[in-house]
């Protein structure tokens, strides 16, 4: 059973034109990027014909040998101020307020298999988009991870494990398997993540990717920007949102590149 | 392709815990002008390299122990020194060889 709350919504949701899920990974020094994301998608508010959800991840990295350089690195880094009040860590799921919403956006109680969530868990992934493809219909569908990668794989956590990318295929094509829906566009949003091991791993699960082959700044790419093409494109179809990644009003995104998997 | 749709229990309901509460707007900008600043990079050769020191560093301690001990087993021999000598460098490079391979 779900733990049931005060203000319980049993409302099925409606089938919209997009549903956009978020993996915004701040279990390591990306802790506070990730939850500007995250009030960057509040901020802008999801158009009227789209769900946006959103996983927030808020942790810290580890000493390890695994982890060694990047908190080395991180120790010479000025910390950013936590931007949620009150600060907490571990896993959260927003439900991203609708545009015309005055409210904040809300946190959606989860059940019992979101407990022991790791952003690098293939796992975790699937449980994530499994869920949200079964709450929240759509014609369309596409998935952001966002935080830490390379050429190997993406979504670091705080003991330093990675999603290698043939990870990322495997769950996407379990959770189309389990579902029967197409996940319709992926977008990378981690550094140097277009390159030649990314782009063979990902054929074959997803009809889109996008990905930058340079790095990227803290911010990635831009939320308000994705939510604003889909507030004035509701009808658009996924070649064409996939292609408004390559938008120069990404401007912290310096080379972006697509994959058309699509046969 | 048969595929199979799997129900999910109980109900198709979405539950809701509490709203967002972003700190204040002054902290929010300070956060984000520091974010501003880093980078999304995970790190290739950059990264391994580090970790290789940072693994050669346990590593010559590591080895250096051995090498004491066996310097003490071998006493006044003269072979202690070399055995600690070898100690350092073979454990400290395995060690910094495999840190660097896996960091």
């Amino acid at each position: 059973m779900l733990p049931l709350t005060s203000n319980r919504v049993s409302t099925p949701r409606p089938t919209k034109e997009w549903s956009l899920f978020y993996v915004l990974n701040g279990d390591n020094d990306l802790r506070e990027a990730a939850t500007l994301d995250l009030l960057e998608l509040d901020r802008a508010g999801a158009p009227e014909d789209t769900h946006v959800v959103a996983q927030l991840y808020r942790g810290e990295l580890e000493w390890n040998l695994r982890n060694s350089a990047t908190k080395l690195k991180s120790l010479f880094q000025r910390e950013a101020k936590p931007v949620v009040q009150p600060d907490w860590r571990g896993m959260k799921v927003f439900e991203v307020r609708q545009e015309n919403d005055a409210a904040a956006s809300r946190e959606v109680a989860l059940p019992d298999t979101f407990a022991s969530s790791a952003p690098s868990s293939p796992e975790s992934l699937k449980n994530f988009l499994s869920w949200g493809v079964r709450h929240y219909p759509a014609k369309n569908y596409a998935v952001v991870l966002s935080g830490h990668g390379n050429s190997e794989g993406l979504l670091s956590d705080s003991k330093g494990r990675v999603m290698s990318y043939e990870n990322v295929a495997n769950t996407i094509r379990s959770v189309e398997n389990e579902t029967g829906e197409d996940i319709d566009v992926l977008l990378l949003d981690a550094c140097s993540t277009a390159n030649p091991n990314s782009e063979r791993q990902l054929a074959n699960s997803v009809d889109y990717a996008v990905g930058s082959s340079t790095p990227t700044p803290g911010g990635g790419w831009s939320e308000e920007v994705t939510l604003n093409f889909l507030r004035e494109n509701p009808d658009a179809i996924p070649s064409e949102f996939a292609e408004s990644f390559l938008s120069d009003q990404h401007h912290r995104i310096e080379e972006p590149v697509i994959y058309h998997f699509a046969s | 392709m048969n595929i199979q749709r799997t129900a999910f229990a109980p109900s198709n309901s979405v539950q809701y815990k509490g709203n967002l509460q972003p700190a204040n707007q002054e902290t929010v900008e300070q956060s984000a002008d520091q974010v501003d600043l880093q980078s999304r990079y995970l790190g290739d050769s950059i990264g391994k390299a580090l970790g290789g020191l940072f693994g050669a560093g346990v590593g010559a301690a590591g080895g250096a122990v051995v090498g004491g001990v066996s310097a003490a087993a071998l006493g006044a021999s003269g072979w202690g020194t070399a055995g600690a000598v070898v100690g350092t460098l073979v454990l400290g490079g395995a060690i910094g060889a495999y840190v660097g391979a896996n960091g």
